[in-house]
């Protein structure tokens, strides 16, 4: 009995000894949302800027406001770790990266080369492999300064055109554990996401009648924050953007996206018609023919029909067989279009050609791995495209119907 | 002859015969035997034994048989009980030969109508050897100390001169409640009716049940002092005869002056009296107690307690209600599951609040943790400190509903929801947050079936915290683990606590967090029964048990 009291006492002591090294109340806490990094060039450093939520509460009078302030602040350091750590000089409260969820690299640092900023993301215990990484065309900073339209912080609204954006694909912004696979990996690019802005003087908030007289004012043009392409990698330097459509042809070869609206503008002189995908599937094939290396790309995808101007029988089997055919030959176009950057502008192989070869004929590519970046953007693609339209949508052959011939 | 007459058993109808008188007076008395005493021999000796008797209790007077001599016991019961005004002695002459009789009893506790019609008026018309016994509950005595004890058990004894035996005649009329509805254990649908504290009422509750001879009643007498009837009921051949030796040996080791309650005999024989979780069951139901019975358990009635005992009562007892066997098993299994989680979030509520908020702020949602964030905001405890604050807050509430009289509790709800609920959340002393979350961890409390025996566990929460304040979630899981290990290692009368889980029974396992349909269960869970007899366990646990019984034996 003695025994297991002085166990006992020996447990309990022990809890205090082991102290509290992760201990924080969250009152001491400022927990950043997003962080942005920019290479200055005239003063060789790197400067960090944090969005962080400092929550001031509801004053005591038992009416909790969920107004939280925003605070933006920022370092400049020879290093990102050395910015980090200036940036708490100034900050109120202990910084906490736990929650951080955007990266936003300034253009000027990306081309610089991101391979510090990456391992200092990777290596910290706070920051989570869950960051999404994307890359602004100026300086990323300014990205911060822009006001918010209706959220409570630009957060939230970059938050939210991330995932409109993803859903559409008209971007890709990639994870940075999603970033890291390609990254990593020698003779293949990576694609991080692209942040800009446009000008437009009506913004996006609802509005009051004081508001509407200012949005009428045709002097009140105002930057708003916009989500759309993508940004291509080689070797941890940036070397170019992808647009809109690029993205998207990068999207179907790899199959990394998530939906995405096809549009063609004329079909069969009657209008425009449109395709939702549902579900698309894709894999790539080397082929191999003496010392030539060509690539097939099967790319599947099962859609339904979004739109349409004009007459159509759409419960006609073969006219839904035409519009396949069709839509398969805009795949096809937009594919071509983002091979064709990658191989002849950016000499990158971001979709990962390189490492099917390497994983379907390794014999191949050990032949070959010392001048894939001579010849990737030499290498032919073919496409062989399935599109296969399943749904009409709530309605038939629309609200017009078809003349009767 | 004359004196006697006069002082008492033809003049005195009430019985009270005056000692002192006796005391000084000098004239031999004649007994229809051949002895004779001088009355101040008489006194003396009396006197002596009663001085024995207050300096050490009833060892003293333990072998005295009942005297040939009718005064001697008149007196001796006049002394032994003096100072106590309800003790009535009743001086007959048996009128068909003259012998003297007098009849000893509590006054409160008897039926005097009985008395009166069905003792004294026949004993007037008999004599020693053919007294008529005109009520069913009889029985003879030869010591003194059995005829005290009948007189204390609401007997009536009646001492007839010459014979050196008393008779003890049931005449009990113990005032108690008619039988209630059940309070604690309430339910929608069941029976209603629970136990009282007259234990023979009990005890015909569950014969009533149970209409088989094997359903046994034994009789113990718990208490120096009380002297109070406690009742093992069981069945037998339906329990396991290690468990049924087991609790025969821990009952008859038991030392107490006094025992008022089940609660204190649950003290006395539990396998671990120091861990936190109850090794035994308590009810006031009893169909619980005949399905107990039925399932080869075993259950122990205290008499003056409406509370029945059962054991051996593992872990998943304590989630079962009496409901679930008689609703539809499909919310007998919802209700369980919910019973389950609620204890889990009576253990670890606050505690991983204090863990997530000091520890592991990303663990929340962004904007839950921006929303807890601004409720915090003027708080000026640490998590730890406003838990603390709230749960003992809440635990005085709690404490106060039980001892508060019903006409006064609506000051309690006042107290409770505004200065609690709402000014502590204006005044900046807690968050709301931290309110849900003591709220949550509260009603969770209640919701253990088995709240009578069970109310300790929901009191872990508080070292839980304290493990949750210094390691984070790692400190929880420690804590969490301890108390597994403890469950695991735990026996209620050598049966695992934790079975049918560990070790798996998977029979058993229709009516624990699942609550099968009547006629997929079994009769009776084949786990409940010693494992004593296997060598391995031999000697762990009963270790402190067998310890402890045999300092009572001494």
């Amino acid at each position: 009995m003695v025994n297991r009291v002085w166990l006992a006492i020996i447990i309990l002591l022990s809890i205090s000894l082991s102290g509290c090294w992760g201990h924080a109340e969250l009152s001491e806490l400022g927990i950043v949302l997003a962080t942005a990094v920019d290479f200055l060039e005239e003063e060789d450093q790197y400067e960090i800027t944090v969005m962080a939520v400092m929550p001031t509460g509801g004053g005591g009078t038992g009416q909790q406001t969920d107004r939280s302030s925003t605070w933006i602040g920022s370092a400049k350091g020879m290093s990102p770790i050395v910015a980090s750590n200036n940036l708490r000089k100034t900050a109120p409260k202990r910084l906490t990266w736990v929650q951080n969820d955007i990266l936003i690299i300034g253009q000027d640092a990306a081309r610089k080369g991101i391979d510090g900023i990456i391992d200092f993301f990777v290596r910290n215990r706070e920051t989570r492999l869950t960051n999404r990484i994307i890359i602004c065309e100026e300086k990323a900073q300014d990205l911060f300064l822009v006001p918010a339209d209706i959220e409570s912080n630009l957060y939230t609204e970059i938050n939210g055109m991330i995932e409109g954006g993803m859903q559409w694909g008209r971007t890709y912004i990639p994870e940075l554990r999603e970033f890291l696979q390609d990254y990593s990996l020698a003779h293949m690019g990576a694609v991080a996401g692209r942040i800009g802005y446009i000008e437009r003087n009506m913004v996006t908030f609802s509005t009051n009648r004081e508001q509407y007289m200012q949005l009428t004012d045709p002097e009140g043009k105002q930057k708003i924050v916009n989500i759309s392409g993508s940004t291509v990698f080689k070797n941890s330097k940036m070397v170019g953007f992808l647009n809109d459509t690029e993205t998207r042809g990068y999207l179907w070869v790899t199959g990394k996206g998530k939906g995405n609206t096809l549009t063609v503008g004329d079909y069969d002189n009657k209008g425009m018609i449109a395709m939702e995908t549902i579900n698309s599937n894709s894999s790539i094939e080397p082929v191999i023919s003496g010392d030539d290396i060509s690539m097939k790309v099967k790319v599947d995808v099962t859609g339904r029909f979004a739109e349409k101007e004009g007459l159509l029988n759409l419960t006609d089997i073969d006219v839904i067989g035409k519009i396949e055919k069709v839509f398969q030959a805009k795949i096809a176009e937009e594919i071509e279009a983002a091979v064709q950057k990658a191989q002849k502008k950016y000499k990158t192989d971001i979709f990962g050609f390189g490492d099917t070869l390497y994983r379907k004929e390794p014999d191949i590519w050990k032949n070959v791995h010392d001048q894939w970046e001579k010849i990737f953007p030499e290498v032919e693609i073919q496409t062989e495209i399935k599109v296969l339209i399943r749904r009409l949508g709530e309605t038939q052959s629309g609200i017009v119907p078809e003349e009767i011939e | 002859m004359q004196i006697i007459q006069n002082i008492g058993w033809r003049k005195t109808e009430r019985g009270e015969a005056d000692l002192r008188k006796y005391r000084v007076t000098k004239i031999p008395i004649k007994i229809s035997g051949s002895i004779k005493y001088r009355t101040r021999d008489i006194n003396k000796r009396l006197r002596l034994r009663i001085n024995e008797i207050e300096k050490e209790g009833q060892k003293a007077y333990e072998d005295i048989k009942i005297s040939d001599n009718i005064d001697y016991n008149f007196r001796f019961l006049k002394e032994i009980f003096s100072g106590s005004y309800d003790l009535v002695l009743r001086p007959i002459t048996l009128r068909k030969d003259g012998k003297r009789c007098f009849l000893a009893f509590l006054s409160g506790m008897v039926d005097k109508d009985i008395i009166n019609q069905y003792v004294i008026t026949p004993l007037k018309s008999y004599g020693s050897d053919d007294i008529p016994l005109l009520t069913s509950e009889y029985s003879e005595v030869r010591l003194m100390k059995d005829a005290i004890n009948q007189i204390l058990g609401a007997f009536c004894v009646l001492f007839i001169e010459g014979t050196g035996t008393a008779i003890s005649i049931g005449v009990s009329n113990i005032k108690t409640r008619s039988v209630g509805e059940a309070k604690i254990e309430a339910v929608l649908r069941g029976p209603l009716e629970a136990f009282i504290e007259d234990v023979n009422v009990n005890v015909a509750m569950i014969r009533k049940r149970l209409k088989t001879p094997v359903l046994k009643m034994e009789k113990h007498e718990i208490g120096k002092q009380s002297k109070t009837n406690v009742i093992l009921a069981y069945i037998q051949g339906v329990i396991d005869e290690g468990i049924l030796g087991e609790v025969k040996r821990r009952l008859s080791g038991i030392d107490i002056e006094l025992l008022l309650d089940s609660g204190q005999i649950q003290d006395f024989i539990e396998d671990d009296p120091l861990s936190p979780f109850p090794q035994m069951e308590v009810t006031e139901r009893p169909d619980v107690c005949t399905a107990a019975l039925a399932e080869g358990r075993f259950v122990i009635f205290v008499d003056g307690s409406p509370f029945a005992i059962i054991a051996p009562t593992t872990f998943s007892y304590l989630f079962n209600a009496a409901e679930d066997y008689y609703n539809r098993y499909y919310y007998a299994i919802a209700a369980r599951t919910i019973r389950y989680a609620a204890f889990f979030i009576t253990l670890v509520g606050p505690s991983a609040y204090i863990a997530i908020t000091t520890f592991h702020p990303e663990m929340l949602p962004r904007t839950l943790l921006i929303s807890i964030i601004n409720a915090r905001a003027n708080v000026p405890f640490p998590a730890l400190l406003e838990a603390l604050l709230m749960e003992i807050m809440f635990e005085i509430i709690r404490e106060v509903a039980i001892r508060l009289p019903s006409s006064i509790s609506q000051a309690l709800s006042i107290v409770g929801a505004l200065v609690i609920g709402q000014v502590s959340v204006q005044a900046g002393l807690v968050s709301p947050i931290m309110i849900i979350v003591v709220a949550m961890t509260g009603l969770a409390s209640f919701l253990i079936p088995k709240i009578n025996s069970a109310r300790q566990v929901s009191l872990l929460r508080f070292p839980m915290m304290l493990f949750a304040a210094t390691m984070g979630i790692f400190g929880l899981i420690m804590g969490g683990l301890l108390l597994l290990v403890h469950l695991a290692a735990l026996r209620t009368f050598g049966v695992p606590y934790l079975s049918p889980m560990a070790p798996l029974n998977p029979k058993g396992l229709k009516d624990t967090i699942l609550k099968l349909p009547a006629w997929m269960i079994i009769k009776k869970p084949t786990y409940i029964k010693s494992d004593r007899g296997k060598t391995s366990n031999e000697g762990i646990q009963y270790g402190n048990e067998s310890s402890k019984s045999k300092k009572g034996d001494k």
